[in-house]
């Protein structure tokens, strides 16, 4: 009987552990898209659709440039400008090499306004490689 | 002879001083070698390009590195240390996250200046710049900012913190006697955004410091200037919108009558005594009554008025 009881408890417990952990479980939504500017000038617009329920949204940016000025630019829905860079490659004037340069940007925003937020890249004459990857952590109820 | 003594050694003492030095750890992941960047405004802060950088100084096996001062401006200028990973090129510039690879500092060519840090897993965080006073305020001001960030509270409450700490920040704008450092805590203050709310508190900083000459002030007035003009001209769009809808409105309505009176005029002169008491609101009964005239002959007059003002209720005859 007494071992019955044990067991009963043991089970429950796992039960109701099992039932916590699901409710605190999170579901993420990555997207990761990769852009090769090849001399451009045409600025570029990455739009991330942000839901209501999104408790954090994270931003990766990296870009590396050999040839020419890149600003990297990140807007709210509320057009607010959260965050930016500028990276700017030019040609060495003692090597007459042109030198590669490289900017990286991380962001963790909590309770993220719902709506479309904007990466926008202003290149100018840019030839390099830029990343954007972006991850939404949404809890469960 | 004492006084000349005194001279000679202050100035051999403010000579072997004058650089900036430290001592870093950092683990295998960085390349040991600290870059030094000359920020000529604000809005360089995030730039990052290898004709920024001014010198370069390799770290020891101590972590232990100096720059000579010598060659700096004689007034205070804002500058970037930072380091760069192995197999990243030198113009690197890391924002956010453990893996933040610079900090901002103020110096002179006098100044003397110690950086360490107590970290090799978040180097760049745990950098305490030393020796330096304005270094103090600088850091202080970035503690602000950071608390806004950091904010895990709900976004109301972020909203109305943020209001508050960029209130902060435009008081140490407005208390601090040092001008690069006034003028950093006044661009962390978001004052850009705010700029229509806060018009009058930056016009008079801005008077305050009109003596500024340095990039920084040059380069707010510049944009501040900018802001204004951009106001100005959509001010004047409005008003020019405004002003030709009046004119089109004017003309709608001068139009109208100008029909409206045509139109009359094609009314008889018993149709048109009948028309006003229409527009004064009275019933066909009450205007057989005034005219002493039938009813069905009201009816006809007012079906009359109708056809030639091509108009379908009483409401209209009104507004006619």
């Amino acid at each position: 009987m007494k071992k019955s009881i044990q067991l009963l408890v043991f089970i429950c417990a796992i039960v109701l552990y099992g039932q916590q952990s699901f409710a605190q479980d999170c579901t993420s939504v990555n997207t990761s898209r990769n852009i090769e500017l090849d001399g451009s000038s045409e600025r570029e617009e990455i739009k991330l659709n942000v839901a209501e329920d999104v408790k954090h949204l994270h931003l990766f940016i990296n870009s590396t440039i050999s040839t020419g000025f890149l600003t990297v630019e990140i807007y709210d829905p509320k057009g607010k400008k959260r965050g930016y860079y500028t990276v700017e490659s030019q040609m060495n004037s003692n090597t007459k090499k042109k030198e590669t340069v490289c900017g990286q940007m991380q962001k963790q925003i909590s309770d993220p306004i719902k709506g479309d937020w904007v990466v926008r890249l202003i290149p100018k004459n840019v030839k390099g490689k830029v990343s954007v990857h972006s991850g939404q952590t949404q809890e469960k109820s | 002879m004492l006084l000349v003594s005194a001279s000679v050694w202050a100035q051999t003492n403010s000579s072997a001083k004058a650089e900036i030095r430290g001592k870093i750890l950092l683990d295998s992941i960085w390349n040991p070698v600290v870059y030094l960047s000359h920020i000529p405004t604000f809005y360089d802060m995030f730039t990052m390009s290898n004709s920024m950088i001014i010198a370069e100084s390799p770290l020891d096996e101590e972590g232990n590195f100096h720059f000579s001062t010598s060659f700096l401006p004689e007034k205070d200028n804002l500058y970037r240390l930072h380091i760069s990973k192995k197999g990243a090129p030198a113009a690197s510039l890391i924002i956010g996250g453990k893996d933040e690879n610079h900090l901002y500092f103020i110096a002179n060519n006098r100044s003397d200046i110690f950086i360490s840090n107590t970290s090799t897993a978040i180097p760049v965080s745990t950098f305490k710049v030393e020796g330096y006073r304005p270094n103090d305020d600088l850091r202080s001001i970035n503690e602000i900012v950071a608390s806004a960030d950091n904010l895990d509270n709900p976004p109301v409450s972020k909203e109305f913190l943020s209001r508050t700490i960029n209130e902060k920040l435009r008081v140490m704008a407005d208390t601090s006697s040092h001008p690069i450092v006034s003028l950093y805590a006044l661009h962390q203050s978001n004052f850009e955004a705010t700029y229509l709310e806060n018009q009058v508190f930056i016009e008079n900083y801005l008077k305050k410091w009109e003596d500024e000459e340095s990039t920084y002030f040059q380069s707010i007035r510049t944009r501040f200037m900018q802001e204004k003009r951009s106001n100005l001209y959509i001010y004047i769009i409005i008003g020019v919108v405004f002003f030709v809808m009046g004119i089109v409105i004017q003309q709608y309505i001068f139009r109208r009558r100008k029909r409206n009176r045509t139109q009359l005029q094609t009314l008889s002169i018993q149709e048109r005594k009948i028309f006003q008491l229409i527009q004064a609101g009275r019933s066909n009964k009450e205007i057989s009554e005034e005219y002493n005239i039938g009813l069905s002959t009201v009816k006809s007059h007012v079906s009359n008025i109708y056809t030639k003002l091509n108009i379908k209720s009483r409401k209209e005859a009104i507004d006619f």
